[in-house]
């Protein structure tokens, strides 16, 4: 059975595949695990870090804004439609998905290879800062599903799994369908949503010996805070509030880490 | 005067980074006490380790537990279950101690984040 990584690094304004680089040199070191990338580019693999390289078009553009911390905010193209297909993508037998901003800082996500489950999701999160009231990310929207984080999955090429995938993209191809039934009312199409609607379908959010959570927690930071420095298992941070404009320091040591200011990290891993 | 205040808010300020610090190490904790047996997940909790303590001595060899997630799963042997989940018990909680030592005798914000 082969294992391996998989990450979607679509440029844009932001260089995803420079962030990709940070991510592999890491999930290499923690979790000795090949890494195939997807890009829409013609990528050039010039240091030989991933195991393949694999190019797909996109042709379905969203924006949206992206903080760096508080003071710099900017709008860009977000190329997010193709996370659905990691099962068609993936050269692996089987596949841990990640987030490109999603730092390895342990070898903790190598559990998701033993427990014998198709398909693993973060069942919870956790923010840096203890100050910030983010109940958006339990439930989808106010009294309604429960919100599940699609940076980081773990999936096994199985007949169940097909077919779960191409529920996410029938979702995908009716968003606007799924966005009134759900009452969401942020009509751009979020992978987060897309497999927390099809979790709530397919395996009905229950545990079972084919559907299970990856244990722990997945650690957060949002795009308004900084990270402020980095070594092979330590990260420190500047997280914000909702109380006031002050920054608090905050590190976590041996911890994985879903870093979503991505300037930050290409700040830090360039210095 | 200016100075008294200056000092309190350098030690509001030194408060609530211990405190967010922390909450973080207690998370941490909670991760590292985690046990994977057989596919299982088990939390290598205080109830767990006496319930286990308390079968070793019934004289089975083998039993089947619900973990984490209420999954059954067979423990083949229960003396050598108790033994690696206890002594996955006793590093997490040392490592713990250590590490909430620390920080809370860390006199400024910095060193607080210096001794993660």
């Amino acid at each position: 059975m082969s294992k391996g990584v998989l990450l979607f690094a679509l440029n844009t304004e932001l260089r995803y595949t420079d962030l990709a680089e940070i991510a592999v040199r890491r999930i290499k070191k923690h979790l000795s695990l090949p890494v195939t990338i997807v890009v829409n580019d013609e990528y050039k693999d010039v240091n030989q870090l991933f195991d393949k390289v694999l190019k797909i078009e996109e042709t379905r553009v969203q924006h949206r804004i992206i903080n760096d911390g508080v003071d710099s905010s900017t709008k860009i193209k977000w190329l997010n439609f193709s996370r659905s297909s990691a099962y068609d993508l993936s050269p692996y037998d089987e596949t841990l998905v990640l987030d490109v901003d999603y730092l390895i800082n342990s070898s903790h996500l190598k559990v998701c290879f033993e427990l014998g489950k198709d398909f693993l999701v973060f069942n919870d999160s956790i923010d840096l800062s203890n100050t910030r009231n983010l109940s958006e990310f339990r439930t989808i929207t106010p009294f309604s599903i429960r919100f599940y984080w699609a940076t980081v999955f773990y999936f096994k090429k199985t007949l169940l799994n097909q077919i779960f995938f191409t529920l996410v993209k029938y979702v995908k191809d009716n968003w606007s369908y799924y966005c009134n039934l759900y009452n969401i009312k942020e009509p751009k199409f979020r992978n987060d949503f897309a497999f927390s609607i099809a979790i709530h379908l397919f395996f009905n959010s229950t545990v079972t010996d084919k559907f299970g959570y990856i244990p722990g927690k997945k650690f957060f930071t949002i795009d308004r805070d900084y990270l402020i420095g980095v070594n092979d298992t330590k990260m420190e941070f500047l997280v914000s509030n909702e109380v006031d404009t002050k920054l608090q320091p905050v590190a976590v040591n041996s911890i994985d880490v879903h870093v979503m200011n991505k300037h930050s990290i290409l700040r830090i891993f360039n210095e | 005067m200016e100075a008294k205040i200056e000092k309190a808010f350098e030690i509001a300020s030194l408060m609530a980074t211990l405190n967010s610090q922390k909450r973080l190490l207690e998370e941490e904790f909670e991760q590292t006490l985690l046990y994977y047996y057989n596919g299982g997940v088990f939390k290598a909790t205080e109830q767990r380790l006496a319930f286990l303590a308390s079968i070793k001595s019934k004289d089975v060899e083998s039993i089947v537990l619900l973990d984490d997630n209420k999954t059954p799963i067979l423990v083949e042997n229960i003396d050598s279950f108790f033994n690696d989940l206890f002594s996955h018990y006793t590093e997490a909680t040392n490592h713990y101690y250590y590490q909430h030592k620390k920080i809370t005798s860390s006199k400024t914000v910095e060193s607080i984040i210096e001794n993660v």
